[in-house]
């Protein structure tokens, strides 16, 4: 007997907890809708309010500090989700994933951290964030999801932005997990883990309404 | 066995085609790829059909086909925009890859995982061109989507590294390399009507039995890749098979072995 595949298990919790999910993700939405406003009251000292600005990015030190902040989010949201969640709380095998992507996501800060510091930048620090998910892990999937399809679209934003071969190398292997990531999230959430030809560069600006409201301080 | 020789010659005549030297170049080498794949996708589909593969997976193979005829377009037309040449399609050997929807999938997850890399790889020769280095991480970012759902589909890890590595042209020619038919990709080299050692290489060994549909190995073997890719003798990087790439390759390499020991290969077409 074989065990049912995985997406198919996932897509019938949806399905059964269809009213869960449109919660998690409406709050999502409504987060996402005011996230304009709220980040422009940020007060100064946050990595991602200080760069509100494509032509603020004038240096590979100003790109990798973008990169950072978006990757000290993502690492607080999964080494927080997951200390909140178990493997009961997901479909078997999920749970593993998962971490690997928590894990994955703090590789990100500390190479980024060491990069910064060895070129005698200072790498930007852990804000405080609020995620919205409560103890609801469907909640916590479509967050999930939504904070690495953003992530590959920042790095592709500003990829450009970079002038060292070696760093924009480096953001390519990067920004490639996140995709890799972003694809297994899509399908997690009974999306489809390739849903454009083509992915959607934003701008930091973009970002920042995206990403915004989960930073409260 | 004056195959390795052959191979390693037409390796070297792929690989003087290539120069990342200008954008077009770049370009062009994204392109040879995108061919690639996208004739494999298109060509192996047509030969296969949603009852071959679990639910919704071959409606999922049909959109990556799709992006990769998109990914060919807008190559294509960026390249005659920039008063350019775009490389067009070759004549490819797919062997035993189209023998069964196994096979399939893990070589199309081989062939995904290795266009991550190019692209990781190239980027650096586009860090002049803010447009085309956007356009080419927007395509790189959907290979490396893909290269996660294939990844899964064949039992893998979707993300096996923190970081992908970046590949080199000449990594990349030598996996590439074995899927092009010799007097197609390499006129006036190595024409010997040699056929594709991507397919021939791995097909004696014995293994387990598969369940088909979407291959689940739940282990790659550590052993026969470097043997599968380095048949072409001392052109390929020792180093390649410990990329991240060795578990695409491993699989695929697995799946091959599992035909040959369910001995119910078709003829390669």
């Amino acid at each position: 007997m074989q065990p049912q595949r995985l997406q198919e298990r996932f897509l019938v919790a949806i399905a059964t907890e269809r009213r869960v999910t449109r919660r998690g993700v409406l709050v999502g939405s409504v987060r996402l809708a005011t996230g304009g406003a709220l980040a422009m009251t940020f007060a100064g000292g946050i990595g991602v309010r200080r760069f509100a600005s494509a032509q603020e990015l004038a240096s590979d030190l100003d790109v990798l500090n973008y990169a950072l902040t978006l990757e000290h989010l993502e690492a607080a949201f999964y080494r927080q989700g997951l200390e909140v969640f178990d493997g009961a709380d997901f479909d078997a095998g999920v749970f593993d994933n998962l971490a690997a992507i928590r894990d994955h996501e703090a590789a990100h800060v500390a190479a980024l951290t060491e990069a910064i510091e060895s070129m005698d930048g200072t790498p930007v620090e852990e804000a405080d964030y609020d995620f919205g998910y409560g103890n609801d892990p469907l909640a916590f999937l479509a967050v999930a999801a939504a904070l690495e399809k953003t992530g590959v679209s920042a790095y592709d934003g500003v990829g450009q932005f970079l002038s060292d071969p070696d760093l924009l190398t480096a953001a390519g292997g990067i920004v490639a997990v996140e995709a890799r990531h972003a694809s297994y999230l899509n399908e997690l959430n009974g999306e489809s883990p390739f849903p454009a030809a083509f992915e959607t560069p934003l701008a930091p600006e973009e970002v920042l309404a995206i990403a915004g409201p989960f930073i409260v301080s | 066995m004056t195959g390795s020789r052959s191979s390693d010659r037409r390796l070297a005549a792929v690989l003087a085609q290539v120069d990342v030297s200008t954008p077009v170049g770049v370009l062009n080498y994204a392109l040879t790829l995108e061919h690639l794949e996208h004739a494999f996708y298109r060509d192996g589909l047509a030969g296969l059909e949603a009852a071959d593969f679990d639910d919704g997976v071959f409606d999922n193979l049909a959109a990556i086909a799709a992006h990769e005829a998109d990914h060919v377009a807008t190559l294509t037309d960026t390249i005659v925009q920039l008063g350019g040449e775009p490389v067009t399609e070759v004549e490819y050997d797919f062997g035993e890859a189209f023998a069964d929807p196994a096979a399939f999938l893990a070589t199309a997850q081989a062939l995904e995982n290795t266009g991550v890399g190019a692209y990781t790889g190239a980027a650096q020769f586009l860090i002049a061109e803010d447009a085309l280095l956007t356009a080419a991480l927007t395509i790189h970012g959907v290979e490396a989507r893909h290269a996660s759902y294939l990844n899964r589909l064949n039992g893998g890890q979707s993300f096996p590294d923190a970081v992908d590595a970046p590949l080199t042209p000449e990594e990349v020619m030598a996996i590439a390399t074995p899927f092009f038919v010799a007097a197609s990709a390499a006129p006036g080299t190595g024409g010997t009507g040699e056929t594709s050692g991507a397919g021939a290489a791995a097909s004696s060994s014995a293994g387990s039995g598969s369940n088909a549909g979407a291959v689940r190995a739940t282990t790659a073997p550590s052993t026969g890749v470097g043997t599968a890719y380095r048949s072409g003798g001392e052109g390929i990087p020792e180093g390649l098979p410990l990329l991240g790439l060795a578990g695409a390759a491993a699989a695929a390499l697995l799946a091959r072995r599992r035909l040959a020991a369910r001995g119910d290969e078709r003829p390669a077409p």
